[in-house]
């Protein structure tokens, strides 16, 4: 019997656009000063941020934070979202999550096994053609930075330039977004946008993208 | 008979169009796609639509028929 023989690879091509205007933009509530303190720079000198997180996104990854946190266990979900970029810069737009239910812990955090399919429903419910652009999980009362199995997780499955890992801390109220730096990780300054304001295509519906194929010649 | 069916990489939105046989296992697409990819087989589910296919199962058994789409899922682990 032979092996799987892999035939084309088709990419998915980075979108041109727009990142979400200044007068959409804010910063989260639960920054801490030093994170409000790179926003604040970047939104004075109208340096555009590598990442944007959708109101819609940000309120299911803080009630989801704030929901586990009541017996004290950690949360867990993917972000969804898009690569895009402008004026030669990429730039990640984060626009849903999916989650379903958990193996979680007070330090510790998986998906169910068994309930995979609900979170495959979620997954098909976000309304657009995702990526899993990162993963989302809440340290409740431990503050946000990357543990070693965090990093492990994001070194493993997260390991393109455009991955990020959002942690949250609802306790301390505190939520910081990182990406892989070499052998650690360095944290990522973000803007909360509202999605009612950034523009679509003509006539306001979503814009199309093409695909471009790859051929791969078997080795 | 051999058929072609397409893999999904979840993380990129890149996709694979793989020719196998209907007794190749999930295991065995779940492999070549993390080859190709780069990536850690272990640390991966594959679904089509809101069903998880199982490792040893074959194509067959897990119900894949030619021109079906399969996605790979990340199984994370947060501390």
């Amino acid at each position: 019997m032979t092996r799987p023989r892999i035939v084309s690879e088709t990419k998915r091509s980075v979108e041109e656009r727009e990142p979400p205007g200044k007068s959409t933009l804010r910063a989260h509530e639960w920054l801490s000063s030093s994170s409000a303190a790179a926003y604040e720079e970047k939104v004075r000198h109208s340096i555009p941020f590598e990442v944007y997180l959708s109101y819609r996104a940000e309120r299911r990854i803080r009630e989801h934070a704030v929901r586990q946190a009541k017996d004290t266990l950690e949360a867990l979900g993917f972000l969804l979202g898009e690569v895009r970029q402008w004026q030669g810069r990429e730039y990640l737009v984060i626009l849903g999550v999916g989650t379903t239910e958990l193996r979680s812990s007070h330090s510790n955090v998986r998906f169910d096994p068994q309930a995979l399919p609900k979170l495959f429903m979620d997954l098909d419910g976000s309304g657009f053609d995702y990526v899993i652009v990162g993963w989302y999980h809440s340290h409740p009362g431990h503050t946000c930075f990357l543990s070693k199995t965090d990093l492990k997780t994001q070194r493993t499955m997260f390991n393109q330039p455009y991955h990020v890992a959002l942690v949250i801390d609802p306790m301390n109220k505190e939520i910081k977004i990182f990406r892989l730096a070499g052998n650690s990780y360095e944290e990522v300054p973000f803007a909360v946008f509202r999605e009612d304001q950034v523009k679509n295509g003509r006539n306001g519906k979503p814009r199309t993208r093409t695909l471009k194929v790859k051929p791969v010649i078997p080795t | 008979m051999a058929i072609r069916i397409k893999v999904k990489n979840a993380e990129t939105g890149a996709t694979v169009e793989m020719e196998l046989e209907s007794e190749n296992t999930v295991d065995e697409v779940i492999e070549s796609a993390a080859t190709f990819w780069n990536k850690d087989m272990g640390a991966y589910v594959l679904r089509k639509g809101k069903k998880v296919l199982r490792g040893g199962n074959s194509l067959v058994d897990a119900g894949i028929r030619a021109e079906d789409v399969l996605e790979l899922i990340p199984d994370p682990e947060g501390g």
